[in-house]
C-alpha cells in the first residue's frame, strides 16, 4: 500500500500548496517538494512537472508571489509566499475541498 | 472571473515575452538542483554522485521546462512566434524574391488605400454634425422678367430668414449663413489672406448643428456676439496662428482691419458644411457690413443674401416643406407686379449643399474598382511566385511531412510567409498613402478656389488597409499552401517534373493576371480617348490668344448708369493695350458650367400662335462673335450702338434657328419681342460636354446692370504682361475692385482636368498591371525553364532546332494570354457601358481601341517571355543531362 501512488484530483495540488505556505511561510519550490513528500503519508506522485506549471499558475493568477532570496545554506532561490488575493483564495477553496469531501464521504458511508 | 481574466493575459503576454521568464525559470530549476544536491552531499554522497543523483531526482530539465511553458504561455501563440521568425529567416534567405513580392503586394495595397482614403474623405465621411438627415437647406426658384429667366439658388435675401425664423410649421429651427469675401486677418502682429475664407453665422449655427467648442464657447443665442464683435476662429486657423494656445481666447485680432475678439474655438472635426471649403473664421452675421468695409453687398441687409438651413420638423415631407414655405414668402415680401412664379423649395444638406459628393463619386468609386483590379493581380502575382516557391521547396516539405509534421502546421507555416510579407507591404501601403493621396489630391480638379479636403489616415483608412492586406495574405498565400498539401510523399520523390508552366493553378493564376490587365488597360485607353477627344475638340470658339477677364465693380459701390459706364470704359482702356485686338463682354464667363435659362415665344406661323420654349439665354457685350471666335452665318455681330441704345435685338445658334424657325431666315425676324439679327455657329458655352444646346444672345444692356461682369478680350498673344496688363487697365484707378484674369486656355484645361485625372491614373493602373504582369509571366516561365531543363536538354541532345526550343517557351503563354485576353475583353467592354458618362466620344467597341489594348498585353507576354526562351535555348544538354 505505502508504493502505490496517489494520483491527486485536480485542483487539490493548489490547495495542498497554498495550505503549505499558509502554515511555513514564504517557501521555495524545493521547500515546498520536501515539505509535501514529508507531511504525506503516502509519497504523493508530485514530482516537479506538475510542481513547477502549478507555481506558475498560482502566481499568475495573483495568488502567490516569487521573490528571489537566499536560504539559509547562503543558496539563491525563488521564494514564494501566499499573497492577500491567495489567503483569501485559499479558504474559499478550503471551504468547497470540505463540502465535497464531506459529500463524497457520506455517498462513500451509505453505499457501505 | 477577474482572477481568470488576469492569467489570461499574463498567458498571453508571457507568450509575447519569453526571455526574461525562461531566464527566470532557468534560474530556479539551477537553484533546485543546487539545494538537492547540498542534501545528497549532507548525506555524504561525493560531489559527483550528489549530481547524479539530484538530477535523478528531479528528472528531465527539458520536460519539466517544457510543462512550464505550456501553464505559463498559450502554445499556439509561442508556435505562431516561432513560425514568424522562420518565415522572416526563409524570406531573409532569398531577398530578390521577397523585395519583388512586397514591392508588388506593397503597390496594390498602397494605391488602393491612396484611392480609399480620397474615397472616405468625399464620400463617406459623414459631417461631424447632429442628426444630419433632419437638415433642409432653403431653395429659391425664381422666374424674372426679361425674357422671363429662370434661376434657381440657395441664396435667399437675409429677410427671409429673419421672417423664416418665428415660423415653427415647417422647420423646429433655422439658421442662416453666409460666405464673406477676400478675408484678411491680423493675429500676432502678422497679416495674411485667409484661404479658406470666412463664414457669417446667425447666433445659432452652432447649436443647430450640435457643435460644441474645441476651446472657449461658441455663438450663444441671447448673448450680444455681434455687439462685442466676436469671433469663434476655425481649428486649422487657431493651430496654424496659436498653436492651439488656450490662450487664444480672449485674443485680439483684425478681421479686415476690423477689431474682433476671439471667443472660441470651433471643433477640430467640424470643416464646414461644404465639402471642400472650410470656413477659417466664424463671424457673427450681424457684422457682415463692418467687417467687409469695401463690399458694395454687404452695407446694406437689404442685399444680403444668405444661405438658410433649418431642421425639419418630424413628419413633413420636403414637398409639404417647400409647398408651405411658398405660402409663407407670400406674406414675407409682396412681389412686385407682373412677376411669375417664385417658388421655395427644401433639399436635404447632406448631399444638396456640395455638388463635390455628387461629382466625384463615380470617378472615385472607378478609381477604387481598379485599385481592387490592381490589388488582385498583385494577389494574383504574388500567389504565382509562392507557388513556383513552394514547388521548388517541395523537397522541404516532403522531408518536413516524412518526420512528422502535421499538414495543417505545414499550411499554417507557408500562411505565416504570406502574412509576413502581406503585412510588410501593408506597412509600407499605409505609410506611403498620406503621400500617395497628396498627389492624387494634386492631380484632382482645381475649381476656381483650390479644393481643400481634409485627407486624413483615419480609423476607417487603417481598417480598411489592414482588411485588405489579411485578405491579400489569404488569397496570395492559402492556395499555394493547399496546394503544397496535394503532394504525394512517394510520388513527389520520385517525380520531380510534370504538368506544364507551374501546374494548373500557377497557369489560371497568369489568365486571371492577363485577364485583369486587359480590363485595365481598354479602361486607360477609353479614357486617354475621352481627353484626346475634348482636347481637340472644336468648342465652336477659338480659345487661343482669349482671355477672360471676371471683374466685380459692384463690390465697390458702383451701380446704376455708374456701373454701366464702368464696363464701357474698361472696355476702352482694354482695347488700348497694345497687341489687344477684340474686346467684348458676358454676363457669365465661357466654360464656367453656369447657364442661364428663360422660355421664348416661339413665332406663331399662321393661324398656330407661338408657344413657350426654354432655352438658354446669354447676356453679351458689342463685337462678342468676333471677340470669341463664334463664326457669325448670317446677320451680323452685336455693335456698340446695339448696346448703347438698349436695342431689343438677339442674335440665335443654328441650333435655334432651326428650332424655331425651321428652313426660313430668321434675320429681321421678330421674337418674343426680340429682333433676330444674326444667326450664329453652334459653340461649347457652358462645357465642353455641351451638346449644342439652343442659345439666344441680347445685348447686356437691356436689362439692369449687373454688379459683377466678364470681359473678354482677344489678344495677339498671352502672356504675364498682357495679364498685368489687362488687370490693371480693368481696375482703371481702383486698386480694390475685385478682378480675375484668366486665359481662355486655363478653362479649357480645367473642364477637362476631371477626364485628364482619370486618364493618368487609368494608364497608372494599367501601367503597373502590365507590369505585374510581367513579374508574374517571367517567374512562372523562368520557374518552368529550371524544371525542364533536363527535358530540354534532351530535346536538344536529339537534335531540336534552337527556334523551336524558343517556340515552345513562348507557346505556352501565349496561348494562356490568349485565353486571358477572350475572358479581359468582354469584361472591359461590358464595364465601359457603365462608365459611359465619364467618357466622351468614346465607342467601347472601337476596334482600333481595342485593338492597341489586346497587342500592348501581347507584346507584354512576349516580351517578358523573351529571357526565359533564351535561357531555354542556352541550356548545354550535357550539363542538363549530368544534372539528372
Amino acid at each position: 500500500m505505502s508504493s502505490e501512488r496517489v494520483e491527486l484530483l485536480q485542483g487539490t495540488l493548489d490547495l495542498i500548496i497554498l495550505r503549505a505556505l499558509e502554515t511555513m511561510g514564504p517557501q521555495h519550490a524545493y521547500g515546498l517538494a520536501a515539505r509535501l513528500a514529508q507531511v504525506s503519508d503516502h509519497p504523493l506522485s508530485l514530482n516537479q512537472g506538475t510542481l513547477y506549471p502549478a507555481l506558475v499558475r498560482l502566481e499568475q493568477k495573483g495568488w502567490i508571489k516569487g521573490e528571489w532570496g537566499q536560504t539559509e545554506s547562503n543558496r539563491e532561490a525563488k521564494f514564494y509566499s501566499l499573497t492577500k488575493a491567495g489567503q483569501k483564495a485559499l479558504q474559499k477553496e478550503a471551504e468547497k475541498w470540505r463540502r465535497l469531501a464531506g459529500l463524497v464521504d457520506e455517498l462513500l458511508l451509505e453505499e457501505s | 472571473m477577474m482572477t481568470a481574466l488576469r492569467r489570461f493575459l499574463l498567458r498571453l503576454f508571457a507568450s509575447l515575452r519569453v526571455n526574461r521568464a525562461e531566464d527566470d525559470l532557468s534560474r530556479e530549476v539551477r537553484s533546485h538542483l543546487a539545494m538537492i544536491e547540498d542534501d545528497y552531499r549532507s548525506r555524504g554522497l561525493d560531489p559527483a554522485a550528489a549530481r547524479l543523483a539530484a538530477q535523478r531526482a528531479f528528472g528531465g530539465v527539458e520536460q519539466i521546462k517544457e510543462h512550464h511553458r505550456d501553464a505559463r504561455a498559450f502554445r499556439w501563440v509561442s508556435d505562431a512566434r516561432r513560425d514568424t521568425a522562420y518565415a522572416c529567416r526563409t524570406l531573409a534567405r532569398t531577398p530578390g524574391f521577397t523585395a519583388v513580392a512586397v514591392a508588388t503586394l506593397a503597390l496594390g495595397v498602397g494605391t488602393t488605400t491612396a484611392v480609399f482614403s480620397l474615397f472616405d474623405a468625399v464620400l463617406l465621411r459623414p459631417l461631424p454634425i447632429d442628426r444630419p438627415a433632419e437638415l433642409r437647406v432653403v431653395r429659391q426658384v425664381t422666374e424674372m422678367v426679361i425674357g422671363q429667366i429662370a434661376k434657381e439658388n440657395t441664396y435667399v435675401p437675409y429677410r427671409w430668414f429673419v421672417d423664416l425664423r418665428p415660423r415653427p410649421e415647417v422647420f423646429t429651427e433655422v439658421m442662416a449663413f453666409a460666405e464673406g469675401h477676400d478675408t484678411m486677418l491680423t493675429a500676432n502682429g502678422r497679416t495674411s489672406r485667409l484661404t479658406g475664407g470666412s463664414i457669417f453665422v446667425s447666433d445659432n449655427y452652432f447649436d443647430l448643428l450640435g457643435l460644441g467648442a474645441a476651446a472657449g464657447r461658441t455663438f450663444t443665442a441671447g448673448r450680444d456676439d455681434s455687439a462685442e464683435r466676436s469671433v469663434v476662429l476655425g481649428h486649422a486657423l487657431w493651430r496654424r496662428e496659436f498653436g492651439e494656445a488656450a490662450t487664444a481666447v480672449g485674443a485680439q485680432v483684425l478681421i479686415n482691419d476690423v477689431p474682433f475678439t476671439v471667443i472660441g474655438v470651433a471643433p477640430a472635426a467640424f470643416t464646414g458644411l461644404e465639402l471642400g471649403q472650410v470656413p477659417e473664421v466664424f463671424l457673427p452675421i450681424e457684422t457682415m457690413s463692418a467687417a467687409q468695409p469695401g463690399v458694395a453687398a454687404a452695407a446694406n441687409r437689404a442685399y444680403w443674401r444668405v444661405q438658410v438651413i433649418g431642421r425639419l420638423r418630424p413628419g413633413i415631407s420636403d414637398e409639404a416643406a417647400g409647398e408651405r414655405l411658398t405660402t409663407a414668402r407670400n406674406f414675407m415680401a409682396t412681389p412686385p407686379p407682373g412677376a411669375a412664379r417664385h417658388l421655395l423649395q427644401v433639399q436635404p444638406v447632406e448631399t444638396g449643399l456640395s455638388d463635390v459628393r455628387a461629382r466625384f463619386a463615380r470617378p472615385l468609386s472607378l478609381l477604387l474598382g481598379m485599385g481592387a483590379l490592381l490589388l488582385l493581380i498583385a494577389c494574383a502575382n504574388v500567389a504565382t511566385l509562392l507557388g513556383a516557391r513552394s514547388a521548388s521547396r517541395r523537397s522541404e516539405i516532403v522531408i518536413r511531412t516524412a518526420v512528422g509534421a502535421g499538414k495543417s502546421r505545414i499550411v499554417r507555416q507557408l500562411l505565416t510567409e504570406s502574412l509576413v510579407l502581406a503585412s510588410l507591404a501593408g506597412t509600407i501601403g499605409a505609410a506611403s498613402a498620406a503621400w500617395t493621396t497628396q498627389i492624387l489630391l494634386s492631380l484632382l480638379p482645381q475649381s476656381t478656389n483650390p479644393l481643400q479636403l481634409e485627407v486624413v489616415v483615419d480609423r476607417r483608412v487603417l481598417v480598411f488597409t489592414i482588411t485588405i492586406s489579411l485578405a491579400t495574405a489569404v488569397v496570395a498565400g492559402l492556395i499555394p499552401a493547399l496546394r503544397s498539401l496535394g503532394f504525394d510523399l512517394a510520388s513527389a520523390l520520385r517525380d520531380r517534373s510534370r504538368g506544364g508552366i507551374g501546374g494548373a493553378r500557377g497557369r489560371s493564376f497568369a489568365v486571371v493576371q492577363v485577364a485583369l490587365s486587359m480590363v485595365l488597360v481598354a479602361a486607360s485607353a477609353m479614357f486617354a480617348r475621352t481627353v484626346y477627344n475634348l482636347a481637340t475638340l472644336d468648342a465652336g470658339f477659338e480659345p487661343e490668344h482669349l482671355i477672360q477677364v471676371m471683374a466685380a465693380p459692384g463690390e465697390r459701390q458702383y451701380e446704376g448708369a455708374a456701373l454701366e459706364r464702368f464696363y464701357v470704359d474698361a472696355a476702352q482702356r482694354l482695347r488700348a493695350i497694345p497687341g489687344v485686338r477684340a474686346v467684348s463682354a458676358a454676363q457669365l464667363p465661357l466654360l464656367e458650367e453656369s447657364r442661364t435659362t428663360g422660355t421664348v415665344v416661339t413665332p406663331g406661323s399662321g393661324q398656330r400662335p407661338g408657344e413657350q420654349r426654354e432655352m438658354q439665354f446669354f447676356q453679351v457685350g458689342a463685337d462678342f462673335f468676333e471677340t470669341t471666335g463664334i463664326g457669325v452665318l448670317r446677320g451680323r455681330d452685336f455693335s456698340a450702338d446695339d448696346l448703347d441704345r438698349k436695342r431689343r435685338v438677339a442674335a440665335i445658334n443654328e441650333t435655334a434657328a432651326r428650332q424655331l424657325f425651321g428652313d426660313a431666315d430668321p434675320v429681321g425676324q421678330q421674337l418674343s419681342n426680340f429682333e433676330v439679327i444674326g444667326v450664329v455657329r453652334g459653340a461649347k458655352y457652358n462645357s465642353l460636354r455641351d451638346d449644342d444646346p439652343p442659345v439666344l444672345f441680347v445685348p447686356y444692356t437691356i436689362t439692369r446692370i449687373r454688379p459683377r461682369m466678364t470681359l473678354l478680350v482677344r489678344t495677339d498673344g498671352v502672356d504675364a504682361a498682357v495679364i498685368r496688363a489687362a488687370a490693371a487697365a480693368v481696375r482703371g484707378g481702383d486698386s480694390l475692385i475685385p478682378v480675375d484674369v484668366t486665359p481662355m486656355r486655363t478653362f479649357v484645361d480645367r473642364s477637362i482636368a476631371q477626364e485628364r485625372l482619370l486618364a493618368i491614373l487609368s494608364i497608372a493602373f494599367a501601367l503597373s498591371a502590365l507590369l505585374l504582369l510581367s513579374i508574374g509571366l517571367y517567374g512562372l516561365m523562368s520557374f518552368w525553364v529550371t524544371e525542364r531543363t533536363p527535358e530540354i536538354g534532351i530535346h536538344l541532345a536529339l537534335g531540336a532546332k534552337l527556334s523551336h526550343v524558343r517556340w515552345v517557351v513562348i507557346r505556352q503563354p501565349l496561348r494562356l494570354a490568349a485565353i486571358g485576353i477572350a475572358i479581359g475583353l468582354p469584361a472591359a467592354m461590358a464595364g465601359a457601358r457603365a462608365i459611359e458618362t465619364l467618357m466622351f466620344g468614346v465607342d467601347a467597341r472601337d476596334p482600333l481601341l481595342m485593338t492597341a489594348a489586346v497587342a500592348t498585353i501581347l507584346v507584354v507576354t512576349l516580351a517578358a517571355c523573351v529571357l526565359p526562351a533564351r535561357r531555354a535555348a542556352r541550356v548545354d544538354p550535357i550539363t542538363a543531362l549530368r544534372c539528372e
